[in-house]
């Protein structure tokens, strides 16, 4: 509902400046509630000379109006610059310092990353050969009439992680199926009638489940630390912020993928993005939410840091004062990890906005599109030189693999 | 993890500790404000819904600490909500932002405009007395007791006193009103 409202008044009065307008008119009445509680003779001076209805002042009401327009206007101009300091871009070098307290956490992520992928890749080789060897060594034991079989405390153990949803490595299960084809040498699995073997009957759909159960662990808790690994950090190159790895990451992906450095060629790439009207309607979108809730952590900020300020020398209130203190905090936390999500959501379309459109950029420029990534990896980069160095390399030499 | 990351912690933390602090004593502070007597006490006996002047409070004289909460300027302009005797501590406790009408049986509130009669606005306050006429009235609801003079920021003043119901039928005032104090 708010997004179709905000969209309705971006079509009236103009993204940028909606962005700004509303959160500027919320803080404002907030502002007056907390005059209102803390300077009573202001807000009566309010009151008398800035209420519409007087017609006297009219003139001074104008004047009010007047400021709020063009406050609103300038805090639209540095939209850009707010989300920008979020991403500890002003802090320059000094950002990739404080970033470092991040090492740790990409550091987990990356080899959680590297665990989850190896496990994976030991069950994808192995579960068919155990799942064979397994079949023969049945199938070997259906002759014997005889089955002494008891189940092992590892298949119990690995039962009680299944049933705990806890990880089950490929170590552990390689171990209990060499065990069961070791069982199987002197107990079938088909003698009917035979609690034991009706007990390994049941024990070896069990172990099958439990492999089947390790590879989706395995693939999901993967795919989690992928998505942490390339969408939340920009790989080794920590920013202040989480916002600001977030950010980066997109430039990463560029990077790593296609070879494109996006500080050269985003603009051309959103000239190529705003020919298709739905995709990037839906870019402008989630930008639009990113600089909505962004301007709300400021106004936040600022709220709480002005009367946090203010209320010790002019308050009377101590549950005022912990009211704004606490709330303004908890207020900016929830408004960050709410920027968080949704500039997950932008960077997300924006890679795909790169996936999408890189090759109309290279059309644009009356290049031709390349015929491997290897090719086009070059291709980028002798564009780079070109367009933000002005060498004079023959591109389109290059791109035929000359 | 490392030196670097563990620096890095402690300059984000940095702020962050600066704040609570700042918190800390700001919390503490207005503590001090609540549990602190007023620096300021009646400067003569002041009824029930009197608008507090200038010279209606003084300093008191065991008064050491005055937060800007507590200044003079949030006093002023309001309506006491009891009677306060020479010297009594005069707080916002003790003040409305509007004067306190409490119902009387079988009477209806009546604002009288000082419009007509701005010269008497000096000599009127709460507990005054006054005789109200109509000029197109023959006779006039005598001795009725203000129970507070309101004003707005223009000086628009009315004196809020309350008539009985029957008198007003009696009477069924119309013309312009006219308005005689007691002394």
């Amino acid at each position: 509902m708010i997004n179709s409202l905000l969209n309705n008044l971006s079509t009236a009065l103009g993204r940028v400046f909606v962005i700004a307008i509303v959160p500027l008119l919320v803080f404002l009445l907030l502002h007056g509630l907390m005059i209102n509680a803390v300077f009573p003779a202001a807000s009566r001076w309010i009151a008398l000379n800035l209420v519409p209805e007087i017609k006297d002042n009219s003139l001074v009401t104008f004047a009010a109006l007047l400021a709020i327009i063009t406050l609103a206007y300038v805090w639209s101009t540095l939209s850009v610059s707010f989300r920008e300091a979020l991403e500890g871009k002003p802090l320059g070098s000094f950002s990739t310092f404080l970033g470092s307290r991040y090492a740790s956490r990409l550091h987990k992520a990356l080899e959680e990353r590297d665990r989850a992928g190896n496990e994976l890749r030991k069950l994808a080789t192995s579960a068919p050969q155990w799942q064979g060897a397994l079949r023969a060594a049945r199938v070997a034991a259906q002759t014997l009439q005889q089955c002494t079989y008891v189940r092992t405390p590892l298949l119990a153990s690995l039962i009680e992680l299944r049933s705990a949803d806890r990880d089950i490595n490929a170590a552990a299960l390689d171990r209990e199926v060499a065990t069961m084809i070791e069982v199987m040498r002197t107990s079938s699995a088909d003698f009917l009638g035979n609690p034991a073997s009706t007990a390994l009957d049941t024990d070896l759909t069990t172990l099958r489940l439990l492999v089947e159960y390790s590879r989706q662990r395995w693939s999901a808790r993967l795919a989690s630390a992928l998505k942490r690994v390339e969408f939340d950090f920009a790989g080794q190159n920590l920013s202040a912020t989480k916002m600001g790895n977030i950010a980066q990451s997109v430039s990463n992906y560029a990077e790593t993928r296609y070879g494109i450095r996006l500080e050269v060629f985003w603009s051309r790439l959103q000239e190529a993005i705003g020919k298709n009207d739905r995709f990037n309607e839906q870019l402008q979108e989630a930008n639009t939410r990113v600089d909505f809730i962004v301007s709300f952590i400021w106004h936040t900020g600022l709220f709480t840091l002005a009367w946090v300020g203010i209320l010790p020398f002019y308050g009377h209130s101590q549950a005022m004062f912990l009211t704004v203190a606490v709330g303004g905090v908890v207020a900016c936390a929830i408004w960050y990890l709410i920027a968080l999500q949704a500039y997950r959501a932008l960077a997300s379309l924006m890679r795909a906005g790169i996936d999408l459109h890189r090759h109309a950029v290279l059309k644009g420029m009356g290049l031709a599109a390349p015929r491997s990534l290897t090719h086009e990896r070059e291709l980028w980069n002798i564009l780079e030189q070109h367009v933000a160095y002005g060498s004079r390399n023959d591109f389109a030499l290059k791109v035929d693999g000359a | 993890m490392s030196a670097r990351s563990v620096a890095a912690w402690c300059l984000v933390l940095l702020p962050v500790a600066v704040y609570v602090g700042w918190c800390t004593w700001g919390f503490h502070r207005l503590g001090q404000v609540s549990s602190n007597k007023s620096p300021w006490v009646a400067s003569h006996a002041l009824g029930k819904g009197h608008r507090l002047a200038v010279d209606d409070v003084a300093r008191a004289p065991d008064s050491k600490f005055e937060h800007p909460s507590q200044s003079r300027d949030r006093l002023i302009g309001r309506y006491l909500k009891k009677n306060l005797a020479k010297d009594a501590a005069v707080s916002l406790a003790d003040l409305a932002a509007q004067p306190i009408i409490d119902p009387v049986a079988n009477s209806l509130i009546y604002f009288a405009p000082l419009e007509s009669t701005p010269e008497l606005r000096p000599y009127l306050d709460a507990g005054s007395r006054l005789t109200l006429c109509w000029s197109n009235s023959k006779a006039c609801i005598p001795d009725r007791l203000v129970i507070a003079v309101s004003c707005d920021g223009k000086n628009a003043c009315v004196a809020i006193t309350s008539i009985p119901v029957d008198q007003l039928d009696r009477m069924e005032p119309s013309g312009k009103l006219q308005l005689l104090l007691h002394r």
